[in-house]
C-alpha cells in the first residue's frame, strides 16, 4: 500500500515538473519564454493603454491574504487592437486571469501571454518579433 | 527502507510546497500569436489585377518583422563595434543599450527590417516619397536624377552629416521594379535587433517590384565594407495592399517608454523583495 502511494505520488510528482521549462536563447531576455504561468484573481490596479506598450498592473493575493503586485506587458495598442484590445479592456477593481511568461529574476514582473477576463472575453497577446523572438512591440 | 521511503516522500512534498502558488499551470510556448497582425488577417488577398505600370502609390501591410538572411562575416573592425552592442535578446530591457530603448529612432535600413507592419508609397514629381506606420516616419527618394551625395559624414566644410534615415535617390528598372539607392546612414542606428552594426559607408539598394495589384515584394542588399567582408542581401520580404488604405498610429513615446522602464523594463531585472 505503502509503495502504491509512493507510486501514486511520484508520478503526480512527475506530472507537476514535466512541464518544466527549457531555456530558449531567444526571447525577451528578462522572461522565460516558455514558461506561462497562470496568476488567478488577480485584481486590476492600473492599466496604462501607453506606446510602445500597454502595461496591466493588478494584485494577487495568496492563501495567507498577503497581496503582491504584479506589472505585465503587452505590445503597442496598434498591435494589440488587432486582436480585440480597446483602452477600456480593463478597468481598476477588474477581478482577471493572467498568463504572462514570467521573469527569470525573480520578480513579479511578466511578458502577458494573455488575460481571462471575468466573462470569459480572451485578450492576446501581439505576435513575436523577427529571428523568433518575443517583440517588444 | 520504510524510513527511507518516508523521507522521499516528506523531501517531494516538501519540494512540492515550496513551489509557488501561482505557478498553477506551466507549458511550453513555442510561439506567441503569429497570426494576428495586419499582414497575416489579410489572408489571401489575390493578385487584384495587374500591377499598375511605375505605381508603387498607396498603403501597405507587413509582418512585425522581415525575415533576415545571416548577415556576412564582420570584418575585425565590424567586430568590436557588435561586441558592443548589447540587444533585447539576450540582455533584459534594463541592460539594452539598443538605441530605440529610449525612443531613438530605428534609423535605416532597421526600419525596413523591423516594425514593418505598414508602409506606404507617395509619388510626387522628382521624388517619391516612403511613410512609415512606426513612429509616423518618411523618407525622402529623388527621382529628378540628382546623384547620391559624397563624403557624408566627412569633416569637409561641405560634407553632408550623417542622417538616421540616410539620402536616397531612386529610378525604376522596367515598369514594375523600383530601385532605391541610400548613404549616409547614421552609425548610431543598429542593422538589426541583433545589434548588428554598420559604418558610414554603408550603401544599401532595395529592390521594389511590384507582382500584381495587391502584392510588392522588396529585396534589400547591404554593401559596407568597412563592417562586413562582402556584400550579402538581408531580406527578400512580402506586402500586401491593404483595401481600406489606411494603418495605424504607433508610436514610441518618450514619456511612456519611461514609464515602462520604471514598471517593467528595469523591475524585470531585479528580484522583487520577498517574491
Amino acid at each position: 500500500m505503502e509503495s502504491k502511494s509512493l507510486i501514486s505520488f511520484a508520478v503526480l510528482v512527475g506530472v507537476l515538473t514535466v512541464g518544466s521549462p527549457l531555456f530558449a536563447h531567444h526571447g525577451s531576455a528578462a522572461y522565460k519564454p516558455d514558461k506561462v504561468i497562470v496568476l488567478k484573481q488577480a485584481t486590476v490596479t492600473r492599466f496604462l493603454w501607453a506606446n510602445p506598450h500597454a502595461m496591466v498592473l493588478f494584485d494577487v493575493k495568496d492563501d495567507k491574504g498577503n497581496v503582491s503586485h504584479w506589472a505585465g506587458e503587452a505590445g503597442s495598442p496598434s498591435a494589440v487592437r488587432l486582436l480585440g484590445w480597446t483602452k477600456n479592456s480593463l478597468q481598476p477593481g477588474d477581478v482577471i486571469t493572467v498568463h504572462l511568461n514570467p521573469s527569470k529574476f525573480e520578480s513579479t514582473v511578466g511578458r502577458l501571454d494573455k488575460i481571462v477576463l471575468a466573462n470569459g472575453t480572451t485578450l492576446k497577446d501581439s505576435p513575436r518579433g523577427d529571428r523568433g523572438e518575443v517583440s517588444r512591440y | 527502507m520504510r524510513n527511507l521511503l518516508k523521507v522521499c516522500v516528506v523531501s517531494l512534498a516538501g519540494a512540492l510546497l515550496v513551489l509557488p502558488y501561482i505557478y498553477a499551470q506551466t507549458s511550453p510556448k513555442p510561439n506567441r500569436g503569429g497570426s494576428d497582425t495586419l499582414y497575416d488577417k489579410l489572408g489571401d488577398t489575390g493578385s487584384g489585377g495587374a500591377a499598375p505600370r511605375r505605381d508603387l502609390t498607396g498603403f501597405w501591410a507587413g509582418q512585425v518583422a522581415a525575415k533576415l538572411n545571416e548577415v556576412a562575416p564582420l570584418t575585425p573592425w565590424g567586430q568590436e563595434q557588435f561586441r558592443l552592442h548589447k540587444n533585447n535578446g539576450e540582455f533584459p530591457v534594463s541592460e539594452s543599450n539598443d538605441p530605440i530603448k529610449g525612443c531613438d529612432p530605428l534609423g535605416f535600413p532597421r526600419n525596413m527590417l523591423f516594425m514593418t507592419r505598414g508602409i506606404a508609397f507617395a509619388q510626387m514629381p522628382g521624388r517619391m516619397l516612403e511613410l512609415f506606420q512606426f513612429n509616423r516616419v518618411w523618407r525622402e527618394i529623388w527621382t529628378d536624377g540628382r546623384q547620391l551625395p559624397k563624403d557624408v559624414g566627412g569633416n569637409s566644410a561641405d560634407a553632408p552629416d550623417p542622417r538616421w534615415y540616410g539620402y536616397s535617390v531612386g529610378h525604376w528598372e522596367g515598369d514594375y521594379t523600383f530601385v532605391v539607392d541610400t548613404v549616409g546612414s547614421d552609425e548610431r542606428s543598429w542593422l538589426d535587433n541583433a545589434g548588428h552594426p554598420h559604418s558610414i559607408d554603408l550603401r544599401v539598394q532595395e529592390r521594389y517590384t511590384r507582382v500584381n495589384h495587391n502584392t510588392m515584394e522588396v529585396t534589400i542588399t547591404i554593401n559596407d565594407p568597412k563592417t562586413y567582408t562582402k556584400p550579402f542581401v538581408i531580406t527578400k520580404s512580402s506586402f500586401k495592399w491593404i483595401p481600406r488604405q489606411d494603418y495605424e498610429e504607433q508610436l514610441c513615446v518618450p514619456s511612456e517608454e519611461a514609464e515602462y522602464l520604471k514598471l517593467i523594463g528595469d523591475p524585470a531585472a531585479h528580484a522583487t523583495p520577498g517574491k
